[in-house]
């Protein structure tokens, strides 16, 4: 006899054992195989890696040429790229590489462009009188109106310049299939047009000019360094490489920076902290406020429907329950802060609070008149029947049975109310819903911040509703048989 | 003590069901009735209107010297006096049976609580449940239950008790316990009113036995009256079915 049951017991403990080990087999194998496609994608997306052309010479000139033209500013320039300025020719391609780049071996001419340091202070002075004389007139002066000034100047020491022909390496990458970039570096930009980086430094750094024997301090003057750097200007260019790192680490890449961006950069989580806080906050207010407007509202509900007395004020309640469930939070928010509150001087915590209290209130009034009603009518003889009026047989006896049969729905209501005063940013409350839109408007991310959020709401509602369940099997105590 | 006049009890929207119909009955300290009668009668209606849990519809209730059923009565304060024991218990199920037993003493009787726990120990004791003072009701048999009960309006000291079919909802073994209860508790002169179908329980323990049907007292007596030689044709029917 013992032996069977030891039989039995070993043998369920078996079964047990093996439904584990299956579910272990599961996970195990469902955890492979995302490891093996995330594994397959870096190697696919690394064979992917290599151009996805053999470049002509043309083809790499035209590259060249389209970027290059782009550097100078479109518009009346001083600086061109092409036949009257500054060229460059692609002589052959050198190397393909295996991430996606090339070196082209290229020459170039291009003219001295460091003639116009010199005569910087001709420029700075025009510029100047101009300027001077425009404000005497009461006008104002616009780089532009600077550079429509003195371009012809420029134009005309660009003349005298002496051309410079020389030979230069480019490197060019392959973004995405098909389209090419070329590495417009610092080095690049100064030998194509040559010098012409160190006079816009030259510009840049100038604080004081000669004008007429006096030396006269422009530290201010931004308008002046700009109509004479718009006579030369170039579009911006950026000295780093092209991002041709593979798919899987530039994404990766993208993650780090992203993170550091949504949540490190300027304490931005301090956003979330104090938004949680908020939340959390207005959320226990409400409740509290609810849970109050929600006992009066039931008790006198339940008092009108078995005695007929207080037919008022349940008339009222019914007005109340009827505004409150009959309309959107939204709209009742906005009604309670921008109609009554705000004009008065109250403050937005004190609005949500107020809004979700009353609306909230309605909805436990309801929970707690079901409660009540839920109590058997022998507990209310037996107060009575102690001797105890109403009011002490509900407060001592009823309510306290009502209130843990309806534990589990006001720990529901808790929830969704948490889950609700995310509307409150509407009003302009700082909560946790408000905080990830702040970071979204500051970083342009949307993927972060508002998946942060929900995480957040998700954890706080899975650890209420981890303490609802906690407090209802205290509670229920009394009902072990 | 208690002294019923033409007490009429209507239930339904226009009173169109008639229960009880012109009770008049005096019931003196240290009595114990036991009211007998099919169901419908009107015998628990009548119980409960003692104690006012009905209101009754027309007819005066006296309980020592004041008017239960006048307006100006404060029917809480009578009720402390007035203990009632349920056919289904009613023990309050979120309290222990110490905290059921001394919510009334505490709060209506404003004793301490140190004191009101000393009496009720006393009272689990004379219940013969002395061990279950932490328990929750819903760890008790019936019978343990009923017993609490008792228990529970003993709390209060009244002066009368008030029992609506105590032993009607418990297993047949567990009767006994109750009953023997109840027997002790005349002993020591406690006023009583009882509702049952407990024949042998009313015979060995009333003073007087009372017949109820159709909403009136058809016929009273001592116990060896009523249940040897029943004058009404009701009466007879009634016992030769459940004797």
């Amino acid at each position: 006899m013992r032996n069977n049951i030891r039989a039995e017991l070993s043998k369920s403990a078996l079964i047990k054992r093996q439904k584990r080990n299956k579910r272990l087999i599961v996970y195990g194998s469902l955890l492979a195989a995302i490891l093996l496609a995330l594994v397959v994608t870096y190697f696919v997306q690394s064979a992917n890696n290599n151009l996805s052309k053999v470049l002509t010479l043309e083809e790499a000139q035209e590259i060249v040429d389209a970027q290059l033209s782009d550097v100078p500013n479109v518009g009346m320039n001083t600086v061109v790229y092409g036949e009257n300025g500054s060229y460059v020719k692609v002589d052959s391609i050198v190397e393909y590489g295996t991430a996606r780049n090339i070196v082209l071996d290229c020459s170039y001419t291009t003219r001295d462009y460091s003639v116009l340091a010199q005569s910087l202070p001709k420029y700075f002075e025009q510029a100047y009188k101009y300027y001077t004389d425009r404000a005497n007139d009461g006008k104002n002066t616009t780089g532009l109106d600077i550079k429509l000034k003195c371009i012809a100047a420029v134009k005309e020491d660009l003349a005298s310049a002496v051309i410079k022909t020389g030979k230069i390496t480019i490197e060019i990458f392959e973004i995405t299939d098909g389209e090419f970039v070329i590495h417009r570096s610092d080095e690049v930009v100064n030998t194509v047009f040559s010098g012409i980086l160190d006079v816009v430094d030259l510009v840049n750094s100038t604080n004081s000019i000669k004008v007429s024997g006096d030396e006269i301090d422009i530290t201010n003057s931004e308008t002046l360094r700009t109509g004479v750097k718009y006579c030369f200007s170039l579009k911006n260019y950026d000295d780093k490489k092209p991002d041709t790192a593979i798919p899987l680490i530039r994404s990766w890449n993208n993650f780090k920076t992203q993170f550091h961006q949504d949540f490190i950069f300027k304490n931005r989580y301090m956003y979330y902290v104090n938004g949680l806080l908020t939340t959390l906050a207005l959320t226990a207010c409400a409740l509290v406020l609810g849970i109050m407007i929600g006992f009066v509202v039931a008790v006198i509900r339940v008092i009108n429907q078995k005695t007929g007395k207080l037919d008022i004020a349940a008339d009222i309640c019914k007005v109340y329950l009827a505004v409150m469930r009959g309309m959107p939070v939204m709209v009742q928010i906005m009604i309670i802060h921008f109609v009554f509150m705000a004009p008065n001087g109250v403050g937005k915590f004190v609005s949500a609070v107020c809004c979700f209290g009353l609306n909230s209130g309605a909805y436990v009034s309801e929970i707690i008149r079901g409660g009540i009603m839920s109590v058997d009518e022998g507990q209310t003889e037996a107060g009575r029947s102690l001797g105890f009026n109403y009011p002490q047989t509900m407060v001592n006896i009823i309510i306290p049975q009502a209130f843990k049969a309806v534990l589990p729905s006001l720990g529901n209501e808790f929830i969704a109310l948490l889950k609700e005063t995310s509307i409150a940013f509407y009003i302009g409350l700082g909560e946790l819903t408000l905080a990830g839109i702040r970071v979204r408007s500051q970083t342009y991310h949307s993927f972060m911040p508002l998946i942060a959020v929900g995480i957040i709401y998700l954890i706080v509602v899975l650890g209420l509703s981890y303490g609802v369940s906690v407090l209802e099997r205290r509670l229920s105590k009394g009902d072990k048989r | 003590m208690i002294s019923v006049k033409n007490l009429y009890k209507n239930f339904g929207d226009k009173d169109e069901i008639k229960v009880l119909k012109g009770v008049t009955e005096e019931i003196s300290k240290g009595e114990k009735v036991v009211i007998i009668g099919p169901s419908g009668s009107g015998k628990s209606t009548f119980l409960r209107c003692l104690n006012r849990l009905e209101e009754p519809s027309a007819g005066e209730i006296w309980f020592e010297n004041e008017e239960i059923t006048s307006p100006k009565c404060n029917i809480n304060r009578l009720r402390m006096k007035m203990g009632m024991v349920f056919q289904h218990f009613n023990l309050f199920p979120h309290l222990s049976i110490m905290d059921n037993i001394t919510i009334g003493p505490r709060k209506l009787l404003k004793k301490s609580r140190a004191q009101a726990e000393e009496e009720a120990m006393q009272l689990l004791k004379r219940v013969g449940l002395p061990d279950k003072a932490y328990a929750f009701p819903n760890q008790l048999s019936g019978g343990q239950k009923q017993r609490i009960a008792i228990a529970r309006s003993l709390a209060m000291n009244p002066s009368v008790m008030l029992f609506d079919e105590p032993t009607s909802a418990l297993d047949p073994e567990m009767v006994g316990e109750v009953l023997d209860l109840m027997k002790e508790l005349a002993e020591d002169g406690m006023t009583m009113i009882c509702v049952t179908h407990e024949m042998g329980f009313a015979r060995e323990v009333a003073n007087r036995v009372m017949f109820m049907d159709e909403g009136i007292v058809m016929e009273q007596g001592t116990p060896e009256k009523i249940f040897s030689c029943p004058e009404n044709k009701r009466t007879q029917d009634f016992l030769s079915k459940v004797l």
